[in-house]
């Protein structure tokens, strides 16, 4: 469920966003509701539901709980079904988190980003290091669920002091799962304009390679298994619902932007919130892209996706997907890999091996240049 | 035509001297071109030429004029612009009695000016300055005048002087043509010979010769025979340039036209030949005559590896138009299969190329060009080399030659220096230095060929701010420690990247090949070690980093197309990959190799 409302939009996000209008949030959810209506209904219950924007943490708890039932009026919440949402420092409050406690939330992403107010400031965040230390404070002592927080790395002038001081104070408060995003610069942001003008504004690559190992380590110590490149989890807190993404399984996507997949189908939808809010209220169609992904295009993406996680890609379920077919197609670039120690076939799983985790994206190129036979229906 | 009333001559002009406008002016004056039908610049008709400034093939033109009441026959016959075209220019030159050398009344004598000038002096011609663009405000005719005197030992007193733009002293010149340029001799009752100075390819006619009646006449449906090719031919059509073709029944001696004998291709036909009649077993043929010589070397192969019968079509139609262009099938390790192209120098080179690309559309990768070399064998054999694959090995090698050019450089006395540094760099050896006029000098080198191939002209033109002029005439193969040197990816050896190099050049020539390739492959998974080595001896080494991380940013529902798209992309970049043991070299590396700078 995609919530586009922000505050303000921050200098380097690219994603669907729009600067908050309290006045659409009603809109906004009964939208959600009447296109999540149009959908097929799903076949099983829902295991995981996200609520991702964007910052959904802006809704008012009843609004939220109407996009909840709504949910559940046309599919059932499995048992112990994983509901994330997602949330900036400035949302947290000791009411919002029992609000959303009672709601069923089970899991909360927050945006930290940083703690270093310059850089916070820099980026156009709403929230100095204080305020993040602050609603970390809170949910550690009040937030009986999971919950993760996103770093940013890599941006200009970045010291590893800096790095490890925002790892620490994620520690101390034992947060479950930290995800770690290294700083992408996305057309269409702000900080696209400004690096295109000329401006500094990442750390240098090789700066970011021995971060990584700085990073990796640290948290490796403190217990926590990197299950996906950018993700970090201890032990029962990895995130089922991005675990879903990344084995290339079906999802349904709802709001401006959102994507989804059901094979062989695969769309998205408008991401100007107006046009999107439009097309509901007309009775028309919100998705602006559809394709219909081959199977050799969902075996490139299985392993794009797969390959960046620990456990790697399930060869069961290739098999079930591809059948024989799939082992034909990656044959050169599995021997290749194989021979330069960069695969592995570990518990019927085809993946990168620890050392390599890092280079997951380059290592799916191969196959994408290895790759022969288009694999049989 | 009577003889004493046909005058032939041609215009010695460096590119942009006004050599087209000047003929311009001729045309309309004779009236040979009605007005209306006046196309910008008759003689300068194809494209290429256009948009290089240059003429590549020689052309010509019939006018009558009248002087005194007496009515002539002006032949003028174009000449190619370019030392590539050397021969042809001497050939088109040979079918003269005449030249006008004319220069920019600002510009003064450049390289190429003194270098054709001392081709007509060969070819005896009788040689009159004329200064044009005498209108322009910078005109400096009388310093023009004494350059001439100097650089080219030609009396400059008669120098006429004309603007091609206004007309202003054209007729005198027509009338000085008339006057000054002798009548053709040649044995009117003798059998014929007539000299084939040009020929060029037409997509209705076939192939059209440019002809000079040397002895005797010739008439339509008469049987006649190549002289060196041996072949037999029927006269089916000859005429005269108006400058367009127009039939006459006959060309009598001293006389310029051209023959359309049904000659399929120009490779069929050989500049500088000599038309006999059928009958006439006893001729002998004029002097002059050479075979075609290619003297620089490249591959060309297609981009995509099924493409390869579409370039070979493309390249026998090239043929067609352009008989001193040669190509012969080659395969490489690298490249696949593809062709040894020879051309005549670096200028024809880029002409084919750029030909081939427009006109084909076919991609094409093209590998470092070379000269052509000469390998002396232990057995006292002598190898001509075109490829670097051709080497023997290094322990059969007696000497290695490679072609050695006489190089004249004209510049703005300022630049002395730099040029000195350039030459000096280029293996070449300063022969003299000439003041030619105030300020500016003409600069002699003995260089090899394989040093000025290549960027010579563009860094002459860098270090002289465009003020410099060249030209060079091959003067024989000289032995030197020439050895080749091999570019190794991983070990392997990439036959594709292999040059001739000079013993003392090969390491800075080999960083700088490495540096490129560095820049264009991308990193691996694993180190890449490129090495450039001589025998087994390694002069120069880079190593490519392995990739270590990517960049790990987040990844949720709306990036797997995204994801995908980009793995996609990787699929379709293959395609422009050449694969070298697990290394994969784009196609573009091949190319920007050419242009590393050591
Ligand atoms: N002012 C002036 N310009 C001229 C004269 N003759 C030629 N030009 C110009 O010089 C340039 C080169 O002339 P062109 O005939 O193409 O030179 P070519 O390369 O020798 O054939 C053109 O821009 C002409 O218009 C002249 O007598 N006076
Ligand atoms: C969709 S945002 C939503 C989170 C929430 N709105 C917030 O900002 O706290 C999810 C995360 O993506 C990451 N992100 C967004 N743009 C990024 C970029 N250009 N480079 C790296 N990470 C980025 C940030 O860490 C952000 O917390
Ligand atoms: S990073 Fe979060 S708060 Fe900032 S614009 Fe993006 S979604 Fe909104």
């Amino acid at each position: 469920m995609h919530v586009p409302f922000c505050t303000d939009r921050c200098t380097y996000c690219a994603f669907a966003t729009m600067a908050d209008r309290p006045a659409l949030h009603r809109d906004l959810v009964d939208a959600l509701l009447l296109e999540y209506g149009r959908r097929p209904a799903l076949e099983a219950g829902m295991e995981t539901v996200y609520f991702g924007g964007g910052t959904p943490g802006l809704l008012a708890p009843g609004l939220l709980e109407r996009l909840l039932n709504g949910l559940q009026a046309r599919s059932r919440l499995e048992t112990g079904a994983e509901i994330t949402l997602e949330v900036n420092p400035t949302n947290v409050s000791k009411d919002a988190l029992s609000a959303w406690s009672e709601l069923g939330i089970t899991r909360l992403s927050i945006g930290i980003q940083t703690f270093d107010d310059a850089v916070l400031a820099g980026f156009g965040r709403h929230h100095d290091g204080d305020l993040g230390r602050a609603a970390l404070d809170l949910i550690a002592e009040h937030w009986k669920g999971l919950w993760s927080a996103d770093l940013l790395v890599g941006f200009k002038d970045q010291t590893s002091q800096d790095l490890t001081f925002d790892l620490a104070q994620l520690l101390k408060r034992s947060a479950p799962h930290i995800s770690v995003y290294g700083l992408t610069i996305e057309p269409g942001t702000q900080l696209h304009e400004q690096a295109r003008r000329g401006s500094v504004v990442r750390l240098e690559d090789t700066y970011m390679d021995s971060y990584d190992i700085l990073w990796s380590s640290y948290l490796h110590g403190f217990g926590y298994e990197r299950y996906e490149v950018s993700n970090f989890a201890l032990p029962e807190a990895r995130s089922r619902h991005n675990q879903a993404y990344w084995r290339n399984e079906d999802y349904l996507g709802i709001g401006p932007g959102a994507s989804s997949s059901r094979h062989p189908l695969r769309w998205s939808n408008l991401r100007d919130t107006k046009q999107y809010l439009e097309q509901i209220s007309g009775n028309r169609d919100t998705r602006h892209h559809v394709e219909r992904l081959q199977p050799s295009d969902r075996l490139l993406e299985s392993l794009g996706v797969g390959l960046r996680t620990r456990d790697g890609v399930d060869i069961d379920e290739l098999e079930r997907r591809f059948g024989d077919s799939w082992r034909i197609a990656l044959a050169a670039g599995i021997q290749q890999l194989k021979q330069q120690r960069l695969l592995e076939e570990v518990d019927n799983n085809l993946r990168i091996p620890a050392t390599a985790l890092t280079r997951a994206d380059s290592i799916a190129a191969v196959f994408a240049r290895t790759m022969e036979l288009p694999p049989s229906q | 035509m009577n003889r004493d009333c046909i005058r032939n001559f041609s215009i010695i002009a460096h590119i942009d001297h006004g050599k087209s406008t000047l003929a311009d002016r001729f045309l309309d004056i004779t009236r040979t071109v009605a007005k209306r039908d006046q196309k910008k610049q008759q003689l300068d008709d194809m494209d290429l030429e256009r948009e290089r400034g240059i003429t590549i093939k020689a052309k010509a033109a019939s006018m009558d004029y009248i002087k005194d009441g007496k009515k002539y026959r002006l032949n003028l016959i174009d000449t190619p612009g370019h030392v590539d075209f050397n021969y042809e220019v001497e050939r088109a030159l040979a079918a003269c009695e005449g030249a006008l050398l004319l220069v920019d009344a600002s510009q003064g004598v450049e390289a190429q000016t003194v270098h054709n000038t001392m081709l007509a002096e060969q070819a005896d011609l009788m040689i009159f300055p004329v200064i044009n663009k005498i209108d322009l405000a910078t005109a400096r005719s009388d310093e023009v005048i004494e350059e001439i005197e100097n650089a080219l030992a030609i009396e400059g007193e008669r120098s006429m002087k004309v603007s091609a733009k206004t007309g202003e002293g054209v007729r005198e010149l027509l009338d000085a043509i008339v006057d000054r340029v002798p009548p053709p001799e040649g044995l009117q009752d003798a059998p014929l010979r007539a000299l084939i100075y040009d020929a060029e390819f037409n997509d209705y006619r076939g192939v059209i010769l440019h002809i000079r009646i040397v002895d005797g006449a010739l008439t339509a449906g008469a049987r006649i025979r190549l002289f060196e090719g041996n072949t037999r031919h029927e006269a089916l059509e000859i005429g005269i340039f108006r400058p367009a073709l127009t039939p006459v029944k006959s060309l009598s001696t001293g006389e310029v036209g051209y023959l359309i004998a049904n000659i399929k291709t120009l490779s069929d036909v050989r500049i500088g030949d000599t038309i006999v009649l059928d009958k006439d077993s006893a001729s002998e043929a004029l002097p002059g005559y050479r075979p075609a010589r290619s003297m620089v070397f490249c591959g060309i192969y297609p981009v995509q590896n099924g493409e390869f019968d579409n370039l070979r079509t493309a390249l026998i139609r090239l043929q067609l138009n352009d008989s001193a262009f040669t190509f012969t099938p080659e395969s490489s390790d690298a490249l696949g299969f593809g062709f040894r192209c020879g051309f005549l120098g670096l200028l024809h080179m880029e002409i084919v190329q750029e030909r081939l690309e427009r006109e084909s559309g076919v991609d094409i990768v093209q590998t470092a060009p070379n000269v052509t070399y000469e390998i002396l064998t232990i057995d006292g054999e002598v190898l001509q080399i075109h490829s670097p694959s051709e080497i023997p090995d290094p322990t059969k090698i007696e000497e290695f030659r490679e072609p050695v050019v006489k190089l004249d450089i004209v510049t703005p006395d300022t630049h002395v220096g730099a040029i000195m540094k350039l030459g000096i760099d280029r293996r070449g050896r300063f022969l003299k230095q000439e003041y030619i006029g105030p300020g500016r000098v003409l600069i002699g080198f003995r260089i090899p060929l394989s040093e000025i191939i290549f960027d010579f002209f563009d860094k002459l033109k860098s270090v002289t701010r465009g003020y410099a002029t060249m030209d060079y005439e091959l003067e024989n193969f000289v032995a030197d420690d020439l050895v080749k040197m091999r570019i190794l990816v991983n070990g392997e050896e990439v036959d594709a990247l292999s040059t001739i190099a000079h013993q003392s050049h090969c390491e800075p020539r080999g960083r700088a090949i490495l540096k490129v390739l560095r820049k264009e492959i991308r990193r691996h998974l694993f180190k890449v070690a490129l090495q450039a080595a001589v025998g087994g001896k390694i002069v120069a080494r880079e190593d490519i980093a392995p990739v270590r991380k990517d960049v790990t940013a987040k990844c949720y529902g709306g990036d797997i197309s995204r994801k995908r798209k980009l793995l996609e992309k990787q699929k379709a970049g293959k395609k422009r990959l050449k694969m070298v043991g697990n290394v994969e070299i784009p196609q573009k590396a091949f190319l920007a190799v050419l242009s590393a700078d050591d």
